[in-house]
């Protein structure tokens, strides 16, 4: 999509439009982006479809070629593939396995685990495992 | 490529820890007799040999993907064992040691590298842990 701006002076007042055929659900995650200063994702859950800040996101796991998004207490469905996410989403997500993308401002501690691996608490006490080779992105990622 | 540097790696490692073996059997002959005993030339590619088939050995067993396919544990053991093995039959065929009195030694040194090296790895990765945490508690969310 071409991404047109304008600069305009302080006093007037900001505004975005989007000329699209469709709403599609990225277009959505950009709108919601710039009206709350934080992108959100569409989610399904027992069919009905909401909007998740990104900032509730724990996890997102792919299970089945299908996503999952979870929350504190809250699992979604999501239409989009992992590499999709990890690609739109911003750098408090880091990949920690081939199945898991993860919110590294929700893991609360790390041990370490067999084979090189982690296991991260997260701050609703869940626990996931970080692959071997995850390790050193973390690691990257925290500026190690 | 992961697997293939811990491989080129393991590799390094056993050929130098072998053969710094062999560097500190030279200065203690030297200390007894006052005189050197050269190795054959034939004994480095003995060694790199070793290397490589603890590599094979270490990259199969420890280095898999499938992590939950036979247990942590039971790999370790399985690696000990066949390194173990590899060390003794090499050691034999070699002569890089004599009678029981030499196995039993070469047996020794080999038990005390293989825990020297998890003690050493396992310091590490507390290590990482440590800063990990610490990174983690400047930009952690609040509960």
């Amino acid at each position: 999509m071409k991404v047109v701006f304008n600069s305009i002076s302080k006093n007037e007042k900001e505004s975005a439009v989007i000329n699209a055929a469709e709403l599609t659900d990225s277009i959505k995650m950009a709108i919601s982006l710039l009206e709350n200063g934080e992108a959100a994702i569409v989610g399904y859950k027992d069919g009905e479809k909401c909007s998740l800040s990104v900032s509730r996101i724990y996890y997102i796991e792919s299970v089945d070629d299908k996503s999952f998004v979870y929350t504190k207490n809250d699992c979604y469905e999501v239409r989009y593939k992992l590499y999709e996410l990890e690609d739109t989403l911003d750098r408090r997500f880091l990949r920690v396995s081939k199945s898991m993308i993860c919110n590294i401002r929700k893991i609360r501690s790390v041990k370490a685990a067999e084979n090189a691996r982690m296991k991260a608490t997260l701050l609703n006490d869940e626990t996931i495992m970080i692959s071997r080779n995850y390790v050193k992105d973390l690691k990257k990622r925290l500026g190690l | 490529m992961e697997r293939l540097k811990t491989f080129i790696m393991t590799t390094l490692l056993v050929s130098f820890l072998t053969l710094s073996s062999f560097a500190i059997r030279i200065v203690i002959y030297f200390a007894k007799n006052k005189e050197f005993f050269m190795l054959e030339s034939w004994q480095v590619p003995a060694v790199i040999l070793l290397g490589l088939l603890t590599a094979i050995s270490t990259t199969c067993l420890l280095f898999t993907k499938d992590t939950e396919h036979v247990k942590w544990n039971a790999r370790i053991a399985w690696h000990f064992v066949i390194c173990g093995i590899l060390v003794m039959v090499f050691g034999k065929l070699f002569g890089w040691y004599e009678g029981i009195a030499g196995a039993v030694t070469m047996f020794v040194n080999y038990v005390v590298v293989y825990a020297l090296v998890w003690i050493g790895n396992f310091f590490l990765t507390k290590k990482d842990e440590r800063q990990i945490n610490k990174a983690l508690d400047d930009i952690r969310d609040e509960e």
